[in-house]
């Protein structure tokens, strides 16, 4: 199994898609870190319960009262909206960018398509399997590969977003190091939860074109679901509450134990159940030719 | 005693209502070139998928080097295979595809890579990407792929589609040395009957997924061999007068009181004339002798009956 994840390391390092999404990533921080964008999730945790917290959400609460003015001011252009926004005591331009970290799903299905789908399509999953002459070492070696690469990933996109945000805004929006730090391990957990579901869907529908089909509107679905209820004015708290977007932004500014740890529970459950599930199809189903 | 190095019994394979392998008994022998010959859907590649674990037998089992499916992971380093096309990135070279799989079989000597790519007539390829390569280039890396750890057996299934005729020379000449200087067995799939009775010693021929004969090229040879067919009262008096009387050595009494008569110097009515004179009931007489294909085709014909 070291020999397969070995070699598709190998595979990755070789390839141009990889270095692509490097690029990909550095531009979209460049971008938020310049536009400076108000925070546009709400935390959705229980009351504030120190100064501090009460103090940020006052802030918060100001935040959105400046969201309402944009449109109607005729004044608004880039370099407004930044002297604003730097004003702000709490406001933090790399917690920010990073509570949107559910656009790594994005990057996610580019690593699953990399790391095992084009085996599938290219057909070269029959030298590996034979090799290993064990599906489930196969299955074990490429659900090991895309955790690790997301977790790589998840580790240079934070990396990205600090460097990018102390030189673009000279340092006067940055988070604290400690700060960075629980945010990049709590979100390690919904991104491997996000990484394993997609593992499942690639083992599931093996070629590349079925699976990125399913894939990328499948975040979006989700969210249009979780919409419907609220233009119905019916109570969605348990739906939103376990929604990956809601809970990468939450857990970028929650630090109650109360949110934090069901958040990794339901990430931890979602791992085990699509390991499980992929392995399951995987190794009893005929491959798909 | 010749060791074995693949041996099916009762090998069955089942999709669903299809069966695809019916009871296949064949067995391959160390330091064999074994060619298995069938017509498109005949079961070559499944059987060849079977012996790879790509796909699951229904019944049945088969041993490599004594090994059977249950213990197949003891073996799998000693096999190279190529199962339908060339499955490759498109984006690696071929050094790179190569070396991307010696790092998935543990292969410690890269420089063995280049020996391999040298060997499958490859070196001026040898950094130009997968989707760039003709048809029959990528055929060749393929093979280099089956080589690519010295296995004791090889499984190549139709490994000379898209070669050019020259290079399926070349390609008959590298198995022959590697299978006599090696004793590397390969077991090669094709339909391409005339190269596959150039290069194999023995022959499975299969036909909708039942073996219709297995065969040495001796044996082969004597099947296709010209000669008169003579099916009499009493093959023990014919073989006395055609020795005796007609001077004719060259025979085969084969079952059913036929007599295959190599020697055509005489000719078929006067055969049958002489034999008739002597009181030997003669109830047929023709001549024979075909081709691989022709063969071939009478063998599926009379399945088919």
């Amino acid at each position: 199994m070291k020999r397969l994840i070995k070699a598709d390391l190998y595979r990755i390092i070789h390839g141009k898609a990889i270095y692509v999404v490097f690029i990909i990533m550095l531009f979209s921080s460049i971008l938020a870190a310049f536009g400076m964008s108000p925070p546009m999730v709400f935390s959705i945790a229980s009351e504030p319960s120190s100064v501090t917290e009460l103090e940020e959400k006052k802030e918060y609460d100001e935040y959105f009262k400046y969201l309402m003015t944009l449109p109607d001011d005729p004044d608004i252009n880039i370099t407004t909206i930044r002297e604003h926004m730097l004003s702000f005591k709490y406001f933090k331009a790399d917690k920010e960018i990073l509570s949107g970290n559910l656009n790594l799903y994005y990057i996610i299905i580019c690593l699953a398509v990399i790391i095992i789908t084009s085996d599938f399509t290219s057909g070269s999953y029959k030298n590996a399997i034979t090799i290993t002459s064990n599906r489930k070492k196969y299955y074990n070696a490429k659900f090991i590969t895309t955790a690790l690469m997301t977790l790589f990933i998840h580790t240079v996109n934070t990396f990205i977003v600090c460097i990018v945000n102390h030189f673009i805004n000279h340092g006067k929006s940055d988070s604290k190091l400690s700060e960075i730090a629980i945010i990049y391990l709590l979100h390690c957990f919904p991104l491997i939860g996000l990484s394993s579901l997609l593992v499942f869907l690639a083992f599931f529908f093996q070629k590349t074109a079925v699976f990125n089909s399913v894939a990328i509107p499948l975040c979006i679905g989700y969210q249009l679901i979780t919409a419907i209820p609220s233009l119905l004015n019916i109570r969605t708290k348990l739906l939103t509450r376990f929604e990956m977007q809601s809970i990468i932004s939450a857990l970028a500014y929650i630090r109650t134990p109360d949110y934090i740890i069901p958040s990794l529970i339901y990430c931890a459950c979602m791992i085990v159940i699509c390991y499980f599930a992929g392995l399951i199809y995987f190794t009893r189903a005929e491959i798909k030719s | 005693m010749l060791e074995t190095a693949l041996k099916t019994e009762q090998l069955t394979k089942k999709y669903k209502d299809n069966t695809v392998l019916n009871n296949v008994d064949m067995t391959v022998y160390r330091g064999d070139i074994y060619g298995i010959i069938g017509r498109n859907g005949a079961g070559k590649t499944t059987m060849m998928k079977i012996f790879t674990g790509l796909t699951e037998k229904t019944e049945g089992d088969y041993t490599i080097f004594g090994k059977n499916s249950k213990e197949f992971s003891k073996v799998k380093h000693r096999i190279g295979y190529l199962i339908e096309s060339p499955s490759f990135f498109s984006n690696l070279t071929c050094y790179q595809n190569l070396k991307y799989h010696a790092i998935q079989k543990g292969i410690a000597d890269l420089g063995h890579i280049d020996e391999i790519i040298e060997t499958v007539r490859l070196t001026k390829e040898k950094d130009k990407k997968f989707r760039r390569l003709s048809l029959g280039m990528k055929q060749r890396l393929g093979i280099a792929l089956a080589l690519l750890d010295d296995p004791d057996l090889v499984l190549l299934d139709e490994p000379i589609n898209g070669i050019d005729p020259i290079g399926i020379s070349e390609m008959r000449e590298t198995f022959r040395k590697l299978n006599h200087e090696r004793n590397m067995t390969f077991v090669i799939s094709s339909h391409i009957l005339s190269e596959l009775y150039n290069t194999a010693n023995r022959f499975l021929f299969i036909d909708h997924g039942k073996v219709l004969k297995e065969m040495t090229k001796q044996q082969l040879d004597n099947e296709c061999r010209r000669c008169i067919v003579v099916k009499v009262s009493d093959s023990k008096k014919t073989s006395a007068l055609l020795d005796n009387k007609l001077g004719i050595t060259d025979y085969k009494v084969t079952d059913n009181n036929m007599i295959r008569i190599y020697n055509l110097d005489e000719e078929t009515a006067f055969i049958n004339r002489y034999l008739v004179n002597e009181g030997i009931e003669v109830s047929a007489i023709y001549e024979s002798g075909v081709d691989i294909e022709e063969y071939f085709k009478s063998l599926v014909g009379a399945d088919n009956k």
